[in-house]
């Protein structure tokens, strides 16, 4: 009784002092919109669009078009529009709904302008023009409506906003006329303005004025807001490019709500409410935001993200050996690698970062790993590159931590490489396969890379010589469109994920197998066996098995949710439960692991369908803890020592030899002696196996600190001393501790890689 | 003794148990336990030798003593008196700013330790950054918490054309130097004639930046010049170069057991390293702002692009060495992603003297720098997945309370520079 009596009075008292201290926060640092309320489970938001009668419209896929009477603000009285499917909502007069070239005008009295590119991923118009971009392209194209004769003009991009557009996402004509572009790509926004100038603003980045995904584009009185898809915020510029703020920052665990924005995709703005749809998929749902009142106090901004309780994000795409397992992480372009060996398995390494150099990512969209566990090849889409890492494992010691266990071996620059039909290739989106083992990759021909091409292509890259052939098989003209694509070397065919089937192509037919209905959202397919696959759906949050048939038979992990239990976040977070399943892999023969995108982590099911384990990079649970495989032992640590005193010695001595992947070696030696903070200058000279000159080839000298997640604060200038032979000059060591020494030799789009470490007291 | 013998305890404890008064131990046990806690407690309390490993020995070495500051080849004034002298005045003249009310000593007071004890520096207006020290700035390689420039020279310049700072033209300088008949003499006995600087003359020239980095390079001779003498860490330092680790007057067995966590677990000098406590380097730290503000200072990043237009960076056409080392150092340095909201390490020397703390003068007191370290409450990071260097040090009372002591032992006096 007494326990009750205190509770009551208590508890009033701490939602009072809540409140309070709350209110005794409003301080000056404000966000200028404030969170209005939520349009909630909508299975696919794709695209949000203010009506001018203040209505918003919301494009779903599955639910096709919803319209939502804003003046009855609080409910969601959707009524359906249309049932077609819908990707996205052009912004300006010309309301156009569509995918894929199936366009549908919202205005009875504007009709789909002749001439839009089928292309077309997102649309922006004024009374007079329509413009469009081709995201996988890389084109803007802008198309004059006002004569009887449409005039077709392609956009680029002209000095100093250098590079071309990357992958655009969205765009959208100003009051003013002038046309924003997202340069996703980029990481930048780009202004168009009337007389044709133009200028870049922000850069790669997570901070403050700098974008990491910029997807899409709205405007009010002040200038553009720009949602950032993997910044988690939207940015606001003012008219000239200049920071304002950024708002909605940042929903760090899924389904945060009021005001905390998870992969906000795309943005509208009403002029006459001052209203901001924020849309969300990853949510499913849209939050609305408004302006302050006049009057209104500013309420607190929360504070920003710190590194304490973040979970990772991950990509779609998964690989699996039968001991190492890989993910990759869109927002800091790394790949991350666990130790499977032990259940949960153990986090040990992270490769890559953001950047365009080799050995960086722009977006790492495909990985695979060797069934040998030490060779991992990783495609990136949008630097048209293909890289090969390997392991310094050593798989009879401890797991642990290992900042400086992966290097970069090469790095081939597909855009370079033709097809033996004279064709180039570009846009890779995903790996399929290796094709034969690792003995075989480096010894013959007849293996290679499955890489599929977004221009239609599967072609077989050779990991010894980079050369490169197209898959013999019939070309799917859209294959870049498939969902994800995968080999199954034991039926020799490729295995196409389509929206409502699976196409098993095979070395002269093709076959489709259906998908069952409640697999509305099939999102990743891996081969399992007897001709089966195994599927997951972001529509029914599941993981499943089908027959050679696609008839289901196993369900992974939790039974699926039904009804309003789809958008329970708490339910959708449990183990063996799921939130936007993606990427699944079974090269495991004793597990399958699948990309548990919505929950932020990587789960393994056991091949009967039980949940084993969940696992991020700081997080981990397991049904049966393993014991730790291969303990610490004396000779290990008695070996850390002596490869301390060897990388001290080497700092000392200045000099030293490292094999190249293709048989030359890198020679090099410091001009004087190497001493911390001071710059020095080395001479390098590539020679082939006799000790010969190679000339022809480009160098590049670098050195980064792995423990750091930085290099130096220099860029050596390389000059060529005689051919083969170069000075670089100057490196600096600004830090104590170990640094990798990195030489990348190129030759024809190919980059080949050696390194070495040394160590400043 | 049987104190440990379970056995012996349940027995005694039984309730069933008439035999024996319950007794919990026995009379020589108790004065045994009395005997041994006095002894531990003796232990205790006596000084403990200090320990220190050969890698910590090693390390603290690395820390001093601060050497003469090095003459600047890009300034070939650098060690000359007679420009030190006239750097003096120019430096604590309030005639050189728009209103004649501000100098170098506005914001680098001598009795703060040459800052100005303000969180947000102030000359005409309100600034953007905290006031860095100008004590043994000498010894630095770049200047300004983002390095935008290079030489204490170049450094020296950019207070004049700043308009919350002096808020003058290059060429308004030269004509307040041309009038003022001290300044002119002792600039023409240096640098030879002055350029004509009027209404009816050109505003920019050659002419006029040459003089102008003269001015920055006269008061650079004078800001080499201030230094501060040998620290009590110094001095047990020269103690430690002999073999005795053992605490002084000055230095005692706390500031000791500080300087072991500062080389040690709380690895300060991963950055605060060499004589003069800094790796000269640009870090983000994440330390929060005032009132919860986005941070939207782009440090570094920015510093590296102004340094590369500035016409007075040691490369540049009035560097004395245009081709040496300094000026081969900035030509290499390039702007990247990862130098957004990056500052320079300060110099520790002296810094229990120059609160505030960081670039905004978030951190009032040094005990809030040492807690900001030992927990990270609130750093900024919008960055999810970069691993920092920093992680909570989680320091105890005892470990902060000596910390701070090691940090106070930085200071030195001001040496007299007449």
């Amino acid at each position: 009784m007494r326990t009750l009596i205190s509770t009551r009075f208590i508890l009033p008292l701490m939602v009072f002092l809540i409140i309070f201290m709350h209110c005794a926060s409003i301080a000056s640092a404000g966000e200028a919109y404030v969170y209005e309320g939520t349009i909630d489970r909508i299975a696919q938001p794709m695209g949000v669009r203010f009506a001018s009668d203040g209505s918003l419209l919301i494009a779903a896929g599955g639910q096709g078009l919803i319209r939502i009477d804003m003046s009855t603000a609080g409910t969601t009285s959707a009524s359906s529009v249309s049932t077609s499917p819908s990707e996205f909502i052009s912004s300006g007069p010309w309301a156009i709904a569509g995918q894929g070239g199936a366009f549908q005008s919202l205005d009875k009295s504007r009709a789909v302008p002749a001439g839009l590119a089928a292309s077309a991923t997102a649309i922006a118009s004024t009374e007079n023009e329509i413009a469009w971009c081709v995201r996988d392209q890389d084109q803007i194209f802008r198309m004059n409506i006002s004569n009887a004769t449409p005039t077709l003009v392609t956009t680029t991009l002209a000095a100093p906003a250098v590079g071309g557009w990357l992958a655009p996402e969205s765009l959208a004509f100003a009051p003013d006329g002038s046309l924003w572009v997202a340069d996703t790509g980029h990481g930048r926004v780009v202004r168009i303005d009337a007389t044709g100038a133009q200028t870049s603003f922000g850069e790669r980045g997570f901070f403050p004025g700098q974008f990491i995904e910029p997807y899409s584009i709205a405007f009010d009185d002040g200038g553009p807001l720009i949602s950032d898809r993997l910044g988690h915020r939207i940015t606001r510029l003012d008219w000239s490019g200049a920071l304002r703020d950024v708002f909605g920052l940042h929903s760090i665990r899924p389904r945060e709500g009021k005001g905390k924005i998870h992969y906000p995709t795309s943005i509208a703005s009403d002029a006459k409410s001052g209203r901001v749809a924020v849309c969300e998929g990853f949510e499913r749902r849209v939050q609305i935001f408004r302006p302050l009142r006049q009057g209104e106090q500013q309420p607190m901004r929360p504070p920003a993200p710190s590194r304490e309780g973040i979970s990772s994000h991950f990509g779609v795409d998964v690989s699996a050996s039968e001991t190492l397992v890989a993910a990759w992480e869109p927002e800091s372009g790394t790949v991350v690698l666990w130790d499977t060996r032990h259940d949960p398995p153990i986090y040990i390494t992270t490769l890559g970062g953001n950047g365009d150099k080799p050995g960086r990512f722009i977006r790492p969209v495909s990985l695979l790993v060797d069934e040998n566990g030490l060779d991992v090849w990783i495609v990136d889409a949008l630097a048209d590159r293909l890289e090969h890492w390997k392991l310094k494992r050593n798989l009879s010691n401890s797991i642990a931590f290992d900042a400086f266990m992966a290097v970069m071996v090469k790095s081939i620059d597909l855009s370079q490489i033709r097809l033996e039909t004279g064709l180039p290739l570009s846009r890779p989106v995903d790996l399929i396969s290796i094709k034969g083992s690792a003995e075989q990759s480096n010894n013959s021909t007849g293996c290679g890379i499955g890489v599929v091409f977004a221009s239609g292509d599967i072609a077989w890259v050779n990991p010894t010589n980079d050369t490169c052939t197209r898959d013999a098989r019939p070309r799917v003209a859209n294959v870049g469109a498939a969902r994800a694509a995968v080999f199954d070397e034991a039926a020799n065919e490729i295995m196409l994920l389509w929206p409502t089937s699976v196409e098993r192509r095979g070395a002269t037919l093709a076959k489709q197998i259906a998908l069952p209905t409640s697999l509305a959202n099939p999102r990743g397919i891996a081969p399992s066996a007897d001709g089966g696959m195994l599927v997951s759906d972001a529509s029914s949050d599941t993981l499943v098995e089908l027959d050679a048939q696609g008839k289901i038979i196993r369900n992974f992990g939790s039974a699926p949710r039904q009804g309003a239990a789809l958008f329970d976040g708490v339910e959708a977070a449990k183990d063996g439960a799921l939130w936007l399943p993606a990427g699944v892999d079974g090269g495991d023969p004793n597990a399958i692991y699948i990309i548990d995108f919505g929950n932020h982590r990587l789960q393994r099911f056991t091949r009967d369908g039980k949940w084993a384990a969940s696992f991020t990079l700081s997080k981990s649970r397991t049904a049966t803890p393993s014991p730790q495989v291969g303990k610490p032992n004396p000779a290990q640590e008695s070996q850390a020592l002596a490869d301390r005193q060897t990388w001290i010695a080497l700092f000392k001595a200045g000099y030293g030899s490292l094999p190249l992947d293709f048989g030359g070696s890198i020679k090099w030696k410091s001009v004087g002696p190497l001493s911390r903070a001071e710059p020095f200058a080395l001479e390098i000279s590539l020679v082939d196996a006799a000790g010969q000159p190679l000339s022809g080839y480009e160098l590049g000298v670098d050195a980064e600190m792995p423990h750091h997640n930085h290099g130096m604060n220099v860029r050596p200038k390389i000059s060529q001393i005689s051919p083969g032979t170069w000075l670089a000059d100057p490196l600096l060591f600004h830090m104590p501790g170990r640094w990798e020494l990195i030489f990348d030799v190129k030759k024809d789009g190919r980059v080949s890689r050696a390194q070495t470490t040394l160590e400043l007291e | 003794m049987n104190l440990g013998n379970p056995h012996s305890i349940s027995k005694s404890d039984s309730i069933n148990n008439t035999s024996a008064p319950n007794r919990f131990l026995s009379q020589r046990a108790q004065v045994t336990l009395v005997i041994v806690l006095l002894i531990a407690f003796t232990l205790w309390n006596m000084p403990q030798p200090i320990l220190l490993s050969d890698q910590e020995t090693r390390q603290l070495l690395t820390l001093g003593p601060l050497p003469e500051p090095p003459l600047d080849p890009t300034n070939r004034w650098s060690g000359n008196a007679q420009a030190a002298n006239f750097g003096h005045d120019l430096f604590f003249s309030t005639s050189l700013s728009l209103n004649n009310s501000v100098s170098c000593a506005t914001c680098h007071k001598p009795e703060l330790y040459f800052t100005d004890g303000r969180d947000i520096a102030m000359g005409l207006a309100l600034g953007d950054r905290h006031t860095q020290g100008v004590l043994n700035a000498a010894h630095h390689k770049w200047f300004h918490w983002d390095g935008s420039e290079d030489s204490l020279w170049s450094q020296a310049l950019h207070p004049f054309e700043s308009a919350n700072e002096m808020g003058l033209t290059r060429a308004q300088v030269i004509e307040k130097i041309a009038s003022n008949p001290d300044f002119l003499s002792q600039y023409q006995g240096i640098f030879g004639p002055l350029p004509q600087v009027n209404s009816s003359t050109p505003q920019e020239s050659d002419a006029i930046d040459r003089a102008f980095s003269n001015v920055g390079k006269a008061i650079a001779a004078y800001e080499r010049t201030l230094i501060t003498e040998p620290s009590p860490f110094d001095q047990w330092l020269e103690q430690l170069r002999q073999g005795n680790a053992q605490p002084t007057n000055s230095f005692n067995a706390s500031a000791i057991r500080g300087a072991k966590l500062f080389v040690g677990r709380a690895n300060c000098i991963e950055c605060h390293n060499g004589p003069l406590f800094s790796d000269d380097q640009f870090h983000m730290i994440g330390v929060p702002l005032a009132n919860n503000d986005l941070p939207t200072d782009r440090g570094r990043i920015n510093g590296v692009v102004e340094l590369h237009v500035d016409p007075f960076n040691t490369a540049g056409k009035y560097s004395d060495d245009p081709n040496g080392t300094r000026a081969k150092i900035t030509l290499a340095t390039q702007s990247e992603p990862d130098q957004w909201g990056q500052f320079r390490t300060p110099s520790l020397r002296n810094v229990a003297n120059t609160a505030p703390y960081m670039h905004q003068g978030q951190l009032n007191t040094l005990e809030q720098v040492i807690a900001f370290y030992s927990t990270l409450d609130g750093a900024i990071s919008l960055d999810h997945h970069s691993e920092s260097v920093l992680k909570p040090l989680q320091l105890s009372p005892q470990e902060s309370r000596d910390l701070l002591v090691f940090l106070q032992s930085l200071s030195g006096k001001i040496a007299n520079s007449n």
